[in-house]
């Protein structure tokens, strides 16, 4: 009997009596000097001599302690390190050197701290949920669309950080009819692993960074999912969803009545509903989350685990307990921003459309007034003018001998002349006269209005571009309106390019109107002036009336078309004129 | 030779009509209001009347009304310094309807073509 040894194991009984510690002794050999009787009860076959410890954790130190090498520090040293055993036990194992006074001795300490370590990882695990949910909710919060509160809520549900789950599918609930709308996460090993990984290598550091991967990716990593999802459409009213006591139903149509989370299974007594949802889903186990918007139930969420069959235990449901009010508060707010989001785009489109017409209305009756007027004056100026230049003409033909006076005579006729033109140009055409409309070949009426520019076009250098679509572009108009039109346009061109340039002229047919366009390539027509080249009266030339353009789109509008200026490009300035297609409507009723 | 009968309310109008129309080697009869147009183209059978539709009183319009009635062979020109009317179905039953202008190439072709013509016998 070694003398230390004795001595040790006196101490050492003392020591465990008063705790609930266990100790094993050790010699240089590895071989177990001595241990109390809880080492055995505690720790069954923890240590066996020759080989150590038997604990996944503690290889390293069996070997050290094999060699007979005193223990590192960080190791189980004095002060003790946290080891796990195969049948998760937790205890802490601290370790003395007894070799001073004599042989090498090792003294193993272990005490369990299982109920502790428990409690701890419990709190941290809470910790940890608190924390997701508290950045779930933050995200929730910041969304102001319903699809992307949903597909949030779906992330949250299946994310690492979330509440991992495989998939999440969103079911709408309205007017008694369950429908699937979103669906996400793998359909297969396959595709988990795909995407498993790569969410392993993006590294997020939050879900609203897993939102934004998940939206720049196209927002749907699987469309088998999705598609899944979109196939399941439930009636619920068939299947006992109007009864007055649904929270008695069965399946998922109870869990929908009682509002709480619940797990689900295949085997569970269902109705038709149940089971058409789990042979689509392809699960035996589901969680099951209704949503409620102001009370009312507006959907679901159905989790589930289809790739690592992981089980869903009580805690899950909990968690999903409390997300399941923050994701339906967060719909609320997102239903409630959508609808005001719809109020004040009405309210914006009414405003405009108000707008327009008081425009519209306010144009129509400059004009009005401007038509009664310019009748008035177009008759009371035209009867002495044609008394003045009928005259003169007549004098002239008398054969007039003093060339002095028949220059004269030709003079008043040329100026009359000219004053009646301009009538038949402008005042002519504000009268809102009764159009005589028939089809009308556009494009022949286009080439005539530019024969009568030719020479216009010639003296000042001005190349004409002419597209044209193929087929005839026939439109139900006044080809005399059009024509005015025409002329207006083509003659503000000419003038914006004293100095030569191009003039565009298209003839294209589209759908059902026939479009018009007249471009020139001269300074353009300033910013300010834009919105104001229609109004009567807008010139931006010293000799212009200011009527030309206002009169022509009056008419155009008369027609059904439609007279608007283009952003312009390489042409600065380009006028398009849409109008109606002679739709053959003769033929089409005589055929039915 | 031809006759013609003008009805237009201005002075100066007649005039040139009168050079014009004399020198086309037509006889020219004036009436300065609707019912003289009326009474005139009953008593003195022009072969053809030319009519403004703004003349104080009747207008022109309602005078062709009258004179068709009488003799709905006669042939009828709207001529005015309106061209809106050209649009209304109330000048449609004119043989023609010209704009005034100082030009009167357009109203003397018109003239011309409308004498040349027979106008065929309203049946009924």
């Amino acid at each position: 009997m070694n003398p230390p040894v004795d001595a040790y194991k006196a101490m050492l009984e003392r020591l465990c009596a008063s705790s609930r510690m266990s100790a094993v002794l050790v010699d240089a050999s590895g071989s177990i000097v001595w241990k109390n009787e809880y080492s055995e009860e505690e720790f069954p076959g923890l240590f066996v001599p020759g080989a150590g410890f038997q604990t996944e954790l503690d290889r390293g130190t069996l070997a050290q302690l094999g060699r007979g090498e005193p223990l590192s520090e960080g190791s189980a040293g004095e002060s003790g390190e946290l080891r796990r055993t195969e049948s998760g036990s937790v205890y802490r194992h601290s370790c003395l050197h007894l070799g001073e006074a004599g042989p090498d001795f090792q003294l193993h300490c272990l005490l369990n701290v299982s109920a502790e370590k428990r409690l701890e990882e419990h709190f941290l695990l809470n910790l940890q949920q608190l924390r997701s949910m508290k950045e779930i909710v933050d995200i929730l919060y910041q969304s102001m669309s319903t699809p992307e509160v949903i597909y949030l809520c779906l992330i949250a549900v299946t994310a690492q950080m979330g509440f991992g789950f495989n998939r999440a599918f969103f079911l709408q609930v309205t007017g008694g009819r369950m429908r699937g709308r979103f669906g996400i996460g793998p359909s297969n090993p396959e595709e988990a692993h795909t995407i498993w990984s790569r969410f392993a290598t993006q590294n997020f550091s939050s879900l609203r960074q897993v939102y934004e991967d998940f939206t720049r990716s196209g927002g749907m990593p699987d469309p088998r999912t999705q598609e899944i999802a979109i196939r399941m459409d439930f009636e619920l009213q068939k299947h006992g969803w109007h009864a007055t006591q649904r929270e008695s139903l069965r399946g998922i149509l109870g869990v929908l009545a009682r509002g709480k989370p619940a797990q689900l299974h295949a085997s569970d007594p269902g109705t038709q509903v149940d089971r058409e949802l789990f042979e689509r889903l392809g699960t035996d186990t589901v969680a099951v989350v209704p949503l409620f918007v102001r009370g009312e139930l507006a959907g679901v969420i159905i989790a589930d685990n289809l790739i690592t069959r992981k089980a869903i235990n009580e805690a899950d449901l909990n968690v999903l307990k409390t997300f399941a009010g923050y994701a339906g508060l967060a719909l609320e707010r997102s239903h409630l921003y959508d609808e005001l989001r719809q109020s004040v785009a009405k309210l914006q489109a009414a405003n405009e459309t108000l707008k327009t017409s008081q425009q519209r209305l306010l144009q129509a009756e400059k004009l009005s007034a401007i038509g009664e007027l310019a009748a008035y004056v177009s008759h009371e100026i035209r009867n002495p003018l044609v008394a003045i230049g009928g005259l003169a003409r007549s004098l002239i033909k008398d054969q007039v001998d003093d060339p002095d006076t028949a220059e004269t005579l030709q003079i008043i006729a040329t100026q009359v002349n000219r004053l009646e033109k301009f009538l038949r140009e402008t005042l002519d055409f504000v009268k809102p006269r009764v159009a005589g409309v028939v089809p009308a070949d556009v494009l022949q009426i286009v080439r005539e209005s530019l024969a009568t520019f030719k020479n216009e076009l010639s003296e000042n250098a001005i190349e004409v571009e002419l597209e044209t679509s193929e087929d005839a572009v026939i439109c139900q108009i006044d080809p005399d309106l059009l024509r005015h039109a025409l002329s207006n346009l083509i003659k503000n061109a000419i003038e914006a390019m004293k100095g030569g340039g191009r003039l565009l002229v298209g003839v294209v047919k589209n759908g059902v109107s026939g479009t018009i366009r007249i471009g020139d390539t001269g300074p353009g027509i300033p910013a300010e002036a834009r919105p104001r080249i229609f109004d009567p009266f807008f010139t931006t030339k010293p000799e212009g009336t200011g009527l030309g353009l206002s009169i022509a789109s009056q008419n155009i509008r008369g027609l059904g078309g439609q007279l608007e200026l283009e952003p312009g490009d390489e042409y600065r300035t380009v006028f398009r004129l849409t109008l109606p297609l002679q739709l053959r409507q003769e033929l089409v009723t005589a055929r039915s | 030779m031809k006759t013609v009968l003008v009805a237009d309310d201005e002075v100066s109008i007649r005039k040139l009509y009168h050079r014009e129309l004399s020198r086309e080697g037509y006889n020219v009869l004036f009436a300065s209001n609707a019912s003289e147009a009326i009474q005139l183209s009953r008593e003195s059978h022009p072969d053809l009347v030319i009519l403004d539709i703004r003349m104080p009183g009747m207008d022109g319009i309602e005078a062709m009304g009258r004179i068709l009635e009488e003799n709905n062979e006669l042939p009828i020109v709207i001529n005015t310094a309106y061209s809106s009317y050209k649009d209304s179905f109330l000048s449609w039953s004119a043989d023609a309807y010209v704009t005034k202008s100082s030009d009167l190439t357009e109203l003397k072709d018109t003239v011309r073509n409308l004498l040349q013509e027979k106008k065929p016998a309203l049946i009924g």
